[in-house]
């Protein structure tokens, strides 16, 4: 039996006088596909920051690839929100994706051409190669993504950690970064937090639900009482189609 | 006499001259990133701070320079300690700093006995008394503000741009800010003597700052600013000479128009020149 990518057990987590992460348990296997939805405040970043180390548990434990987080951190692929970014940002497409080779081995000076051959690859895989010379700043939002997954796929990481890519993305490139996502799933392991739960629950193997407590469904297909189980709230599933292919989303 | 005439014939005019190209190096290359990092205000609070190493220094009788030096390194440091550990009280702590400093160096000038010292020229430059040998000072701090920059600039990139990124992939994010304000001071020291302390908030930002719009890359920024700089150093100058006003104050009035003339282009023709 493997390692599992990530292994939880009885974590808790609060910010001073709030309580987020309440006795959450949580395996995840190799090839696994995660999404993990829930409403805002509901403790969804809160998680991916304690898988990457950034936050220290208050209880339990957290292994990633075997590993305590902070370790593991070289193997972690990490796509954060763009939407937090300084949009101004004078940087070139190229030189963001570069980025994701820090901590790939001893401190040099300067890229080697592994870095630079490494950084094509990835820019190839998230097909931006074309825009590899072009600033952040005339970037469309979907093209912006992209250059943070092949960031962070630059590592070659064994686990991939998204936080809501397709947060200020119309649905149609939103569409295109799940299609993506779906082809890089052969290869790594991937988190995905969202709130678009139409999209997730069309390429995820597994959903998970996290309001304070996390509760994880095996099939995909989110019910409408299950919602209003982690919404607190009423809610009802609309369907709808898009262009791309047929699926539903809240 | 025309200032270029002037230049050849009058030793000061020339060393004033190339004190404000040398210092367009540090103001650009460390503008750039004070204004991507948006650490103006801490910037702001370092230059004022080092009012309380000079005067200190005078008191001793020494010279003010080393006391700069020392104080607006000691003051990055302590800005430093203040963003890790104290992060919500941020600006209440360097303002604090800033005030305190400049107090402390104000009741410094004032209980040294003799003849006083202008202050106006720390706190608004004297560039037209400019030695030689602060040329040579100059441009050695210009020498340790570039080679950091070059051994160090994809981990300023990274840091200034993502800096929760930055740490996941292993850098050491404390260190490289408190490196980034270390650079800070020293451009400060250099920039007092050229505009005086209450102004080098100008010559840090407004360059720079005008560069962005521009600049495709941070390196293009810095180079940018570079240029804006010593442009901006010289016509002051020029500007000081010709109708006789304050240099430092002209200086910082031309940033101003300088940054105003760059946002008007830019909403005016930006569709056409987008950096690429």
């Amino acid at each position: 039996m493997s390692i599992p990518t990530i292994e939880i057990e009885n974590l808790s987590f609060s910010y001073p006088q709030l309580q987020v992460l309440n006795d959450i348990n949580l395996t995840l296997h190799n090839d696994e596909f995660l999404g993990i939805v829930g409403p805002n405040g509901g403790g969804k970043s809160t998680l991916l920051k304690l898988i990457l180390g950034l936050l220290k548990p208050d209880k339990g434990s957290i292994r990633v690839l075997g590993q305590a987080p902070k370790a593991a951190r070289p193997m972690l692929g990490y796509v954060p929100q763009f939407a937090t970014f300084d949009s101004k940002f004078p940087i070139r497409v190229k030189d963001t994706v570069l980025q994701g080779r820090f901590g790939t081995r001893r401190h040099q000076l300067f890229y080697s051409r592994e870095d630079h051959l490494k950084t094509t690859e990835a820019m190839e895989r998230t097909d931006i190669l074309d825009l590899q010379d072009r600033p952040m700043t005339a970037l469309s939002g979907g093209q912006r993504q992209r250059v943070l997954i092949a960031r962070a796929l630059a590592c070659d990481p064994k686990l991939l950690l998204l936080d809501e890519p397709t947060a200020n993305i119309d649905p149609y490139h939103g569409e295109n970064i799940f299609g993506l996502l779906h082809r890089l799933h052969d290869e790594v392991s991937i988190v995905l937090i969202s709130h678009d739960i139409g999209f997730i629950t069309r390429c995820v193997t597994r959903v998970a639900c996290l309001n304070h407590s996390l509760v994880c469904h095996a099939t995909s297909p989110v019910e409408n009482d299950l919602l209003q189980q982690i919404y607190g709230m009423p809610l009802s599933r609309v369907e709808h189609e898009t262009n791309i292919d047929s699926g539903g989303h809240i | 006499m025309s200032f270029l005439e002037a230049l050849g014939s009058f030793e000061f005019l020339t060393h004033a001259l190339l004190g404000g190209l040398l210092a367009s190096v540090a103001c650009g290359i460390v503008g750039a990133l004070v204004v991507v990092r948006r650490i103006g205000y801490m910037a702001g609070g370092i230059a004022h701070a080092v009012l309380g190493g000079m005067g200190i220094a005078y008191y001793l009788g020494k010279s003010p320079m080393a006391g700069a030096l020392i104080s607006a390194l000691v003051a990055a440091l302590l800005v430093s300690i203040v963003s890790r550990n104290a992060a919500e009280q941020e600006d209440t702590l360097i303002s604090a700093l800033w005030a305190v400093g400049m107090a402390t160096g104000i009741l410094f000038i004032a209980k040294t006995p003799g003849y006083n010292v202008d202050l106006m020229s720390y706190l608004f430059g004297n560039v037209l008394m400019i030695s030689q040998q602060d040329l040579w000072f100059i441009a050695i701090l210009d020498l340790a503000i570039l080679t950091i920059t070059i051994l160090f600039y994809r981990q300023l990139l990274l840091v200034c741009f993502d800096p929760e990124f930055a740490t996941i992939r292993g850098i050491a994010v404390g260190a490289i800010h408190t490196m980034l304000l270390c650079m800070v001071a020293l451009t400060v020291v250099i920039l007092i003597q050229i505009v005086g302390l209450i102004l080098v908030i100008a010559m840090l930002t407004l360059p720079a700052a005008s560069a962005r719009l521009f600049s495709p890359s941070l390196a293009v920024m810095m180079l940018g600013a570079t240029l804006l700089g010593a442009t901006i150093t010289t016509l002051g100058l020029a500007c000081s000479f010709t109708w006789d006003l304050p240099a430092g104050a002209s200086t910082a009035i031309l940033s101003g128009a300088v940054y105003l003339g760059a946002v008007s282009i830019k909403k005016t023709w930006g569709c056409w020149i987008k950096p690429r």
